[in-house]
């Protein structure tokens, strides 16, 4: 038998999550964290921060060199906090990376499709209305509060789904996103309407829009976290279909899925996890954009890298925004959603001039 | 053996009746192509037979009504390659021909090493191996429609339904492709309906024609019964002259 060329084919692998891809994720996830908990107003050895991580580990007692203090410090008020922005970014990329593939929409992010105007419309009625009853008013917010923002977040994606549609067939990526923009605008007016009736929950209530992510506790954590399991298992498990998705509803019916099933369960989880986020850390723009166009870009446009890599790349993006936010203004914070617009308002600028240009 | 059965195909599309009851056979390892003027519900008729649209009537695939056939198992009967079908951006030509597989992979399931050895045959036998990690939108015309083919054909699907598949193409790629197709049906015992424009063209390639005129069927058998002068004269409104030639008939519009 003659020797035969290999062919082209033969060495190219099928598309999916790579290997050297999922540890840099991992990798970017630990240096925010220890990022995150080294540094701030009072600043601490990041290699004892490692060792007291560690040591959060049942049967682990290493000495970090670290005092009592320091060990507070860390562990009541930095690790909530850094946890939370792992969290809530990792939940706003996926969700954004999910509304992308669904609306096959580059544009597609969690704030821009209005989702989260629906979201703080939920938590602002939430505060007004709790207020308004009598009983006591404590720091923490009810568990109620994602239930309520999920509502929001629903009624905001369906209402901007449906005036999108409203252009007819041809309609483009802008058209999603100005329908977007109208519900958000709309939704905002309802929730200025709230803020006015219930004055006595101004403060509250901006000190939220602005980011929570500065109050964030232990309590914080544990309300997102069941919906960031959730979130995170539905849309994951949808990465091969949202691969199918975009060669178009039609030949994916013909390749045998249930295309508008896949939609409205990936449509509800996105949704249910960006309630979730805003549920409780307030309006952060733009990591839904900035984090799964990056992981395209660098990855390839497969979902199935997409989605974990923004998963992990999301949360190290927020927590290390975070860290900015907290360290950068001197004594005075920056809303973190003022750090991530910073990042994300030029980013969009770049991803509306390719998609138009596609 | 019937491959494809339509009884009474009917589709209304935004409240208009565009294929009106038509009624359509095709058998195991045949080439049937359906012509007729734009809008006569070609495609439509196609995509419904795919289970691509809603209808009314009877559509059996291989002696099973479509309706009784799971979404995964009517994949694996039956392939529909669409007129243009979507180019996802940045996808390469060995994950694109892998969307094939997907009614063979379970539900969070992930390809197997079978799926990837049925793939690299298909690209193999379509000569468009060597592009397996090439982006879609940098193949051309003639090799982007040997790639959308290779979608199809890793479905593993024993009929496969072409919509125009040669209209993007010039004359040289367009013989190409239909070669391609006649060497495939053979090989792999395929059934084959499509939809065409060029008469000619598709009276030399097909056993059966079907011509179609406002929804319905007005015509059918070999390409000599249907390609007639007065056939053509009455539903394309065109005055032809239709001459013997080594393959069929030959179509040549004239001045009118």
């Amino acid at each position: 038998m003659t020797a035969t060329v290999r062919p082209a084919g033969a060495t190219t692998r099928p598309a999916g999550l790579r290997a050297g891809w999922l540890a840099g994720g991992v990798a970017a996830v630990l240096v925010a964290l220890v990022a995150g908990l080294a540094f701030g107003s009072v600043a601490l050895p990041p290699g004892g921060v490692a060792v007291e991580l560690l040591n959060l580990v049942p049967g682990v007692h290493l000495h970090s060199g670290l005092t009592a203090r320091e060990v507070a410090i860390l562990t009541e008020l930095r690790l909530p906090r850094v946890v939370l922005g792992l969290l809530v970014g990792g939940l706003l990329a996926l969700a954004g990376a999910a509304y992308q593939g669904v609306f096959r929409n580059p544009l597609a992010d969690p704030h821009l499709l209005g989702v989260a105007a629906g979201a703080g419309l939920g938590v602002t009625a939430v505060i007004s209305l709790r207020a308004a009853a009598p009983g006591d008013a404590t720091a923490n917010l009810p568990v109620g509060v994602p239930v309520a923002a999920f509502a929001g977040a629903l009624l905001a994606v369906a209402l901007t789904w449906l005036l999108g549609a409203a252009g007819g067939r041809d309609r483009s990526p802008a058209t999603l996103i100005l329908a977007g923009v109208a519900v958000s605008s709309f939704l905002a007016a309802g929730q200025t309407y709230l803020m006015q009736q219930h004055v006595e929950t101004l403060r509250e209530v901006y000190s939220w829009l602005l980011g929570r992510l500065a109050t964030a506790g232990w309590h914080d954590v544990l309300i997102v976290l069941p919906y960031a399991v959730i979130t995170a298992v539905i849309v994951l498990a949808q990465r091969r279909e949202l691969d199918v998705l975009t060669v178009g509803d039609e030949e994916a019916t013909g390749l045998g899925l249930h295309p508008q099933r896949s939609r409205y369960l990936l449509i509800v989880a996105a949704s249910l996890g960006t309630a979730a986020a805003v549920s409780v850390s307030g309006l952060i723009g733009f990591v839904g954009i900035i984090v799964p166009h990056t992981m395209r870009l660098l990855a390839g446009p497969s979902y199935r890298s997409i989605l974990p890599l923004s998963v992990l790349f999301g949360g190290a993006f927020l927590a290390l925004a975070d860290l900015l936010a907290r360290t950068a203004g001197g004594q005075a914070e920056i809303p973190i959603g003022v750090v991530t617009a910073f990042f994300g308002a030029p980013f969009f600028i770049v991803v509306l001039r390719r998609s138009r240009g596609a | 053996m019937t491959a494809v059965l339509a009884r009474d195909l009917r589709v209304r599309l935004d409240g208009n009746v565009i294929v009106d009851g038509i009624d359509l056979d095709v058998s195991r390892g045949e080439w049937v192509t359906v012509i007729g003027p734009n809008g006569a519900g070609k495609s439509t008729a196609l995509r419904a037979i795919g289970g691509l649209l809603p209808f009314t009537g009877t559509v059996e695939l291989n002696g099973t009504s479509v309706d009784r056939l799971h979404r995964r198992e009517r994949a694996k009967t039956i392939a529909t390659v669409a007129q243009s079908p979507t180019v996802p951006p940045g996808m390469r030509v060995l994950d694109y021909a892998l969307l094939g597989r997907t009614p063979y992979i379970p539900p969070l399931g992930r390809e197997s090493a079978a799926d990837l050895a049925a793939v690299e045959e298909v690209l193999e036998s379509l000569d468009v191996a060597r592009f397996a990690g090439r982006r879609l939108e940098t193949l051309s015309g003639g090799e982007r429609q040997r790639v959308f083919l290779s979608r199809a054909l890793a479905q593993g699907a024993g009929i496969l339904l072409l919509d125009e598949p040669t209209s993007a193409l010039d004359i040289g790629h367009q013989q190409e492709v239909l070669e391609l197709i006649d060497r495939l049906r053979t090989e792999r015992g395929l059934t084959v309906l499509m939809t065409m424009h060029d008469l000619t063209t598709a009276g030399e390639y097909a056993d059966r024609m079907v011509l179609l005129a406002e929804g319905a069927v007005v015509a059918a058998g070999t390409a000599r019964e249907v390609l007639t002068e007065d056939n053509l004269a009455k539903h394309y409104r065109v005055r032809v002259r239709v001459i013997e030639g080594d393959h069929g008939p030959l179509v040549v519009p004239v001045r009118g």
